[in-house]
């Protein structure tokens, strides 16, 4: 018997459900499967003939089946449930974060019978997006801020040049990964890395700690000890805090730097070094040269190269990119599973000074990993003095924003911060005070 | 020997770190000779892991579970049946039926089983 036209639209949309890239599955109101496409089975790893019959959680094993389930929800609501992320986790034990939506499925008296889910598969945007990541990774360093980017691309000449770094930067924006940086790229990496901090050792006892000390030397020397700076031959020495250094040791430093040997206390022949100076400080050297607390030949001895990280603050939008690296990190380290931070945790942070920089944010999500018992990381996983200083009311409401919107958000409120005036941030952005304001007043971002 | 079984009402839970409630069985030879059902919805996966490990807990049935989480119950000692879904007695006897305790002397009684919830 020929096909009624019903009957062949029938058939065209199972080939159409068929064809699309999103699982769809159709599930009766006990949660029974009855449908179940070719990208369902893909996703999920049941064959359709495993799926059909089964109870939708035994087939999509999902975080939100019990106690979240979204169809329970559009069954009770009459209402579809749009993009809700989930994770799945496959036949093979895999876990597929998946954005799941729900429709009602009713018959031609209009009552209803069940639902639909379909969802997406996010692996693919995930993995582009830690592909990105990568792109955005030197050595052991992230960031996607141009100036960090510029410093990256330095960084490989600098370290195979051999010459002093003075590397200048704020407490916690990342100054002794440079100085590994620069150790792992040049000619001397098999060589050793030897750090000294010039702020944690007692004036008292950093000349033997740099220097060493020969039997006899003083009372307590009862045998040879090697300084630092020995320790380092062959290799790099990184020193840390040498704004602290001591004016008397300045100068014995900087007859090391210069004439490539050194002698350890007690001792009467010097000792050839060949060691690759790179230090760092959060202090301004040229201002303590004008004060005289540093010597000028020395500043200039140690800085051959430059190298300038900038605040946290200044590249607020690697605060994303940072938090995933360290989540991804704790979830090694503390053996966790958490997915992420919530949109509202992501606008503190962003809003968030930071004056302890890149250090001050692992800390917090420290912090909130032991707090943290669920997936993802919300706003009472934060501790309580940076939340009394971001309070959220003055922190950009994005949850109804788009991700494009979202960062448009971020990008014109940091401009805002920084220059103070509308016109400038106009000018900066290169478009019109008009369009500026239109776009305030969408973010809610007037006064 | 102990098994547990994450819950979803009578079902086995599809999920094991969201699961609401564990069964608890002591079994010898192919019998269970004590059951306790108890809740433990307020713990993260690796807390849930650490009970398991606490309550002696021998072999896991369960539904889903993470790789992560089936290598850290295994690194315990921990024996992980997954991909298991059902009512809970059937799919326990048909556990036992396959690969179970079978004939296998029972181990030494483990401890007492967790206090109900309160």
């Amino acid at each position: 018997m020929a096909k009624t036209v019903k009957e062949k639209f029938s058939e065209i949309c199972c080939k159409v459900i068929e064809s699309v890239t999103e699982g769809v599955i159709a599930v009766d109101l006990s949660h029974k499967i009855h449908f179940f496409n070719q990208a369902a089975e893909k996703v999920t790893g049941f064959s359709r003939e495993e799926a059909m019959g089964s109870y939708c959680f035994d087939i999509l094993l999902s975080n939100i089946c019990q106690g979240l389930c979204v169809l329970d929800e559009t069954l009770r609501l009459k209402q579809g449930v749009v993009n809700k992320p989930a994770i799945i986790i496959n036949k093979k034990g895999k876990e597929i974060p998946v954005s799941i939506s729900t429709s009602l499925l009713t018959d031609e008296t209009g009552q209803v019978i069940g639902g639909i889910e379909t969802f997406r598969d996010l692996s693919v945007e995930e993995t582009l997006r830690r592909e990105i990541q990568k792109s955005y990774t030197f050595e052991n360093m992230i960031s996607k801020n141009v100036e960090m980017q510029k410093i990256f691309s330095i960084l490989p000449d600098v370290a195979e040049s051999g010459v002093p770094v003075l590397i200048q930067g704020e407490s916690g924006t990342g100054k002794e990964l440079v100085a590994r940086a620069i150790h792992d790229l040049s000619p001397v990496r098999e060589g050793p890395f030897v750090e000294i901090n010039c702020a944690a050792i007692p004036d008292t006892l950093l000349e033997s700690e740099f220097s060493g000390y020969v039997k006899g030397a003083f009372t307590d020397a009862r045998m040879d000890k090697h300084g630092r700076i020995f320790l380092a031959d062959g290799g790099t020495l990184f020193l840390d805090e040498i704004g602290e250094l001591p004016t008397p040791l300045q100068a014995k430093l900087l007859r090391v730097i210069e004439d490539r040997e050194l002698t350890p206390l007690g001792a009467v022949k010097p000792i050839k070094v060949n060691v690759r100076f790179v230090s760092a400080t959060n202090r301004d050297l040229s201002m303590m040269i004008d004060q005289g607390l540093f010597r000028k030949d020395l500043y200039f001895r140690l800085n051959v190269a430059k190298v300038t990280l900038p605040p946290l603050r200044e590249r607020r939008e690697d605060i994303p990119l940072l938090i995933d690296y360290f989540i991804e990190k704790l979830n090694v380290v503390r053996k966790k599973d958490i997915a992420g931070v919530s949109p509202e945790v992501l606008t503190i942070l962003m809003h968030y000074p930071f004056p302890g920089n890149v250090r001050e944010l692992e800390n917090i999500l420290e912090y909130a990993f032991i707090l943290c018992k669920g997936k993802i990381i919300e706003t009472e996983h934060l501790p309580k003095e940076l939340l009394e200083k971001v309070p959220l009311d003055q922190a950009v409401d994005t949850r109804s924003l788009s991700p494009l919107e979202r960062s448009e958000a971020q990008t014109i409120q940091e401009l805002l911060g920084r220059l103070g005036s509308k016109t400038e941030v106009a000018k900066e952005l290169g478009i019109s005070r008009v369009t500026l304001w239109r776009k305030l007043k969408r973010f809610g971002l007037t006064d | 020997m102990r098994v547990a079984v994450p819950l979803f009402n009578n079902r086995i839970s599809p999920h094991f770190c969201t699961s609401g409630e564990v069964l608890l069985m002591d079994i010898e030879g192919k019998k269970i000779i004590r059951q306790r059902r108890t809740y433990w919805e307020e713990l993260n996966p690796s807390e849930k892991i650490g009970k398991l490990k606490q309550w002696g807990v021998h072999t896991l049935l369960c539904g889903g579970i993470n790789a992560f989480n089936k290598n850290q119950l295994q690194s315990h000692g921990i024996e992980v049946v997954s991909e298991l879904r059902g009512r809970v007695e059937e799919v326990f006897e048909r556990w036992v039926r396959q690969s179970g305790p079978g004939n296998t002397s029972p181990e030494t009684s483990p401890d007492p089983m967790p206090s109900p919830p309160r």
